[in-house]
């Protein structure tokens, strides 16, 4: 709030765009880097068995292990064992983590959208097919309750964490399966999701964390 | 109760012994496409080399133990080649051979092309090709644009295919093209592909990096007329009914090496987590459990297919084996905890090859699509 002579008038600052948003309009690494951005390339947090999934220009002197190239800029698998448990700045925000993730599905949703718009079937266009229109409904609606979800503040850690992790991958690959081959191409949306299933991978709880 | 009797039992034993060379090369045909060239050695690959030549064709037909076998039979390729698949599907779709265009050139061949094209896979060990998705259109071939034209006396075929398994290493490609409108218009050649205007290169994948599937372009490639497929046969057989006889033929195999994934998935966990105890362990033998159920289904629909060459049954078996490896494969990963995929590589491949099934020949939505048309009809499920 702001005094002046008219009296109190509010100065509402633009809201930092959340990292789900982020993830779902401008890509995994910019996502990545808001979600890891307090700590610094070299404090990215590893899992707990030193695997790593960062944006390339945070992984300067490690060994890459594998490279996506994705819209956005690439990302890239890095491994260095943990000297100690959680040790490299800690552990990623689990809720945090399933925003990202849950973020990339909905682009995922949005690329299927346009593609299949585009696509021609019969008169019309693969999209108006009612099997394809009842698939994204599905999607979406399995979207928005995981949305509220993470809104609701329930505490999502343990068995719920693994299970909402699994949710987000299989949401992501029935969006995949509209896409036909596309969707297995390695500069495709599926390259997307893959790199967030293995965000997850990396970063999931421990059997005995669930 | 298995349909399967002694010779196909001894024939899986086989293809296992065989497959076990795959997975040793797994890897780092994952890594590098190429390295295909470098197993051709392999029994499992030169019995892929000639899998699908007619007997009347075989030279020196392979055998187990008493049995002959040739993959020309439906339940035969099911069974062999989830075997194979269990070991590597990477390397059981980069092997040379007869492969789809083979099923095709059985069906459409007449005699003269039948001994040009499977005289070439028995006389050396040869990659094939089938190119019918389009960019555009994927692999409706009602609508597909392709186009087979008559210029200057001569037949010309222009067009683009893409996620075409062998597409930039094969010699020979069996090419789906349109000579005019309609259903009847659909017609099948094959091409020597070092014919001018031919053109394929690799696609990167995310997984089933061994086929590596391809993008090609047909600039007014010279066909020639004896290389029309079903030159004796009457448009209505060798068109549109030709390539859905084709892929009713084929589809328990790809539902086989859907399932071979799941198996391999399976076997993959038990090994490496052989303590389970309490709803794991439960977990993992409901798993195996499903395995079972899904391979008869598969077996029956093989059987069906071969029996009348209705493939509403395969539909079903094809459906229900790409998601049961999605799910195996990501049961796995949980069982084994965090960084399953990064710290087991073979693991990590299965998961990426389970996804790459769902989109051969048709994916779920179009099984599902199929499956009602045949229970409307009372063709299955009745």
């Amino acid at each position: 709030m702001t005094a002046t002579e008219h009296g109190a008038v509010s100065v509402a600052a633009a809201p930092a765009p959340s990292v789900q948003d982020v993830a779902r309009g401008e890509g995994l690494a910019p996502a990545l880097r808001l979600l890891l951005g307090g700590r610094g390339a070299g404090q990215a947090p590893r899992g707990r068995t030193g695997f790593a999934l960062l944006p390339e220009d945070w992984a300067a002197d490690r060994v890459v292990l594998r490279r996506y190239g994705l819209p956005g800029g690439p990302v890239v698998v890095v491994h260095e064992p943990p000297a100690a448990p959680a040790d490299a700045g800690g552990a990623v925000d689990g809720t945090d983590l399933l925003r990202l993730r849950l973020g990339v599905a909905e682009g995922l949703r949005d690329a299927c959208v346009a593609h299949l718009a585009d696509r021609p079937s019969g008169e019309s266009t693969v999209l108006m097919q009612q099997m394809v229109k009842g698939q994204l409904a599905e999607a979406l609606a399995h979207q928005l309750e995981l949305s509220a979800l993470l809104d609701s503040g329930v505490p999502v850690r343990g068995p719920l964490l693994r299970s909402v992790h699994g949710q987000i991958t299989r949401n992501g690959r029935a969006l995949l399966r509209l896409l036909g081959a596309r969707g297995y191409l390695a500069d495709g949306p599926g390259a997307v999701a893959e790199a967030s299933e293995l965000l997850a991978d990396v970063h999931g709880p421990a059997k005995e964390d669930r | 109760m298995s349909v399967l009797d002694g010779r196909l039992t001894a024939l899986r034993g086989q293809a296992r012994e065989w497959a076990a060379d795959f997975r040793a090369a797994a890897l780092e045909l994952d890594r590098d496409p190429g390295l295909v060239a470098d197993h051709l050695d392999l029994p499992g690959v030169r019995c892929l080399s000639t899998f699908g030549v007619p007997p009347a064709f075989q030279v020196d037909p392979p055998t187990v133990g008493p049995y002959r076998f040739d993959g020309t039979n439906g339940l035969e390729r099911a069974v062999v080649l989830e075997e194979f698949a269990a070991g590597d599907i990477g390397m059981t779709l980069a092997a040379p051979g007869p492969s789809m265009s083979g099923v095709l050139v059985a069906k459409l061949g007449d005699q003269e092309q039948q001994e040009w094209f499977f005289g070439r896979m028995t006389a050396a060990p040869t990659w094939t090709c089938f190119a019918l998705t389009e960019p555009e259109r994927g692999s409706d071939a009602s609508a597909l644009s392709t186009a087979l034209r008559e210029e200057d006396g001569e037949l010309r075929l222009t067009g683009a295919k893409r996620y075409v398994g062998n597409a930039a290493r094969a010699r020979y490609a069996a090419v789906f093209a349109r000579t005019r409108p309609g259903p009847l218009g659909v017609t099948a050649v094959l091409l020597d592909t070092e014919a001018e205007g031919y053109h394929a290169e690799p696609l990167d994948s995310l997984g089933i990096r061994g086929a590596q599937i391809g993008a090609v372009t047909l600039n007014g490639v010279r066909v020639d007329r004896d290389r029309v497929l079903g030159r004796h046969l009457s448009p209505a057989r060798r068109g549109i009914w030709a390539s859905l006889q084709v892929f009713n033929e084929l589809r328990p195999s790809v539902a086989a090496l859907a399932l071979g994934i799941a198996g391999a998935a399976h076997a993959y966990v038990r090994e490496h987590y052989a303590g389970a105890l309490g709803e794991d362990r439960d977990r993992i033998e409901v798993l195996g459990g499903r395995i079972a159920a899904t391979r008869a289904l598969v077996h029956r629909a093989a059987a069906a297919v071969d029996a009348t060459g209705d493939g509403y049954l395969a539909s079903a078996a094809k459906a229900r084996a790409c998601a049961l490896a999605e799910e195996t494969t990501l049961a796995a990963c949980d069982l084994l905890g965090p960084a399953a995929r990064l710290s087991h590589p073979l693991l990590d491949k299965l998961v990426r090859d389970a996804r790459g099934v769902e989109f051969m020949e048709g994916t779920r939505n179009i099984q599902h699509l199929n499956l009602f048309q045949g229970m409307r009809s009372g063709r299955v499920g009745a």
